[in-house]
């Protein structure tokens, strides 16, 4: 597959391809040990893997941390990728989200976290405050559809995708019994699925 | 497969678990007994799939640009590792060979090491976010401004050969904040030069990136009386003209 450049679509290759991958391309590209696909990998996920790990984390230092082992996982592991099981883009998020939650939940990154919080207290760089702004313009979809769900289910995919906790915790936290949170879990992402590709 | 109810029941119980699978919020254990079930279980392989693309939408919300020191790291990371063979033999040849006091040694060793090393990176971690606390203080404070002007408007920005920009313009502020990802690399010494281009006037420069920069935010003043915003590629440190104008958006209307 000679592909010289991914063709983006209106200008935002960023966000998901409906029916082209770019990120599958280059993955299967960066699996063959091809370092320019690897770096026009880099352009186009690095954003997204670092924002998921910087919501996750909830830590600038960590996220970049956790982002880079992300990044080298892909260069590592990108033969493991298999086009047939889904797009790039999903699979590099699976890959990130997995790690973000990993880190959040080990203790040690807990300590680092307070002991880092009170010996700077680091501002919110311009950056954050300007995306933030930009995704409130922007990313209006995914919000709409976290809307729609029942109160319940939008705290169970909220704690659980955005903060890494547990199903257990998730159920403690909101004072419901197990089974019902796990089935409002697969429900709420049923619900999401539905209303994403209406949408799209 | 029938072997009868012991099993049936638990495969039941997995299946109660592919919601908070795919929002990983299970055990190591609870996910890898999801895993080997997908295995068996199309249907359920298929649903976690679907349900799967569906939770990295929830990523699309969260997108941001990273540090331009990630990406040095990163790729010069890359060059310097080898890759992984496409079956997943790894994870079970690095079990053989770990058993008694090897193991209780090596993990010893392990612990002292990442005791010290985590002790190193925790200190140039802190002194290093110090000293970017001023710098991002003071920027921070700008495009907090420009962002909450109560005409501040998001322009429409296409760019192009993948690259990706954002601006956000308050007149009333004269100042726009400009976000840019994904320039391609340029060859050699050149880099991106920012513009303010008027009907009148010559393009009044807003900025030079550092060679080898892809990416920047930052805050532009002087919009009020400029009819587009553009971004020219120039020799290293830029130019008082623009020299080859690469993309060019219109603030007006």
């Amino acid at each position: 597959m000679v592909r010289q450049r991914t063709r983006p679509g209106d200008g935002q290759p960023v966000r998901p391809p409906a029916d082209d991958d770019p990120v599958g391309a280059l993955l299967v590209r960066t699996a063959r040990g091809d370092e320019p696909a690897f770096a026009e990998l880099y352009e186009h996920v690095a954003p997204r893997v670092y924002g998921l790990c910087v919501r996750v984390l909830r830590d600038p230092g960590q996220a970049e941390e956790v982002s880079q082992e992300v990044l080298l996982e892909l260069w590592r592991r990108a033969a493991r990728y298999q086009p047939d099981r889904g797009t790039g883009l999903v699979w590099v998020l699976t890959v990130a989200h997995r790690r973000a939650v990993d880190r959040v939940r080990s203790a040690q990154a807990r300590t680092d976290r307070e002991e880092r919080a009170a010996a700077t207290a680091t501002p919110r760089g311009g950056d954050e405050v300007a995306e933030q702004v930009t995704i409130r313009m922007e990313h209006q979809q995914v919000r709409r559809c976290l809307r729609a769900l029942t109160e319940l289910q939008r705290q169970a995919v909220t704690l659980a995708y955005y903060h890494g906790r547990t199903y257990r915790e998730v159920a403690e936290l909101l004072g419901v019994p197990l089974p019902t949170i796990k089935s409002r879990m697969r429900d709420a992402l049923i619900r999401l699925r539905d209303c994403l590709a209406v949408a799209r | 497969m029938n072997r009868g109810y012991p099993f049936r029941r638990h495969s039941a119980d997995v299946h109660t678990l592919i919601g908070p699978y795919v929002l990983d919020a299970v055990t190591g254990p609870e996910r890898h007994a999801v895993e080997r079930h997908r295995v068996h279980c199309p249907s359920c392989d298929a649903e976690i799939a679907e349900l799967t693309a569906t939770a990295a939408r929830l990523a699309d919300s969260t997108i941001r640009t990273p540090p331009e020191a990630l990406r040095q790291r990163v790729l010069a990371e890359a060059r310097r590792t080898r890759q992984d063979p496409p079956s997943a033999h790894a994870d079970a040849v690095r079990r053989i060979g770990w058993h008694g006091w090897d193991a209780v040694a090596a993990v010893l060793l392990l612990v002292v090491f990442a005791v010290l090393v985590t002790y190193g990176v925790q200190q140039t971690r802190v002194d290093r976010a110090r000293q970017q606390n001023a710098v991002a203080q003071s920027r921070q404070q700008d495009v907090a401004a420009v962002l909450a002007a109560p005409d501040a408007e998001l322009v429409p920005t296409t760019l192009p050969d993948g690259a990706r920009g954002r601006l956000v313009v308050s007149r009333s502020d004269d100042r726009a904040v400009v976000t840019l990802t994904g320039l391609p690399a340029l060859s050699g010494r050149h880099t991106y030069q920012l513009w303010l281009v008027s009907g009148a006037g010559h393009p009044a420069s807003v900025g030079v990136l550092d060679v080898g920069t892809r990416s920047t935010t930052r805050v532009v003043s002087g919009i009020a009386a400029a009819e587009a915003f553009a971004v020219s590629t120039e020799p290293a440190g830029g130019s008082t003209r623009p020299t080859n104008i690469w993309a060019s958006v219109p603030l007006t209307g």
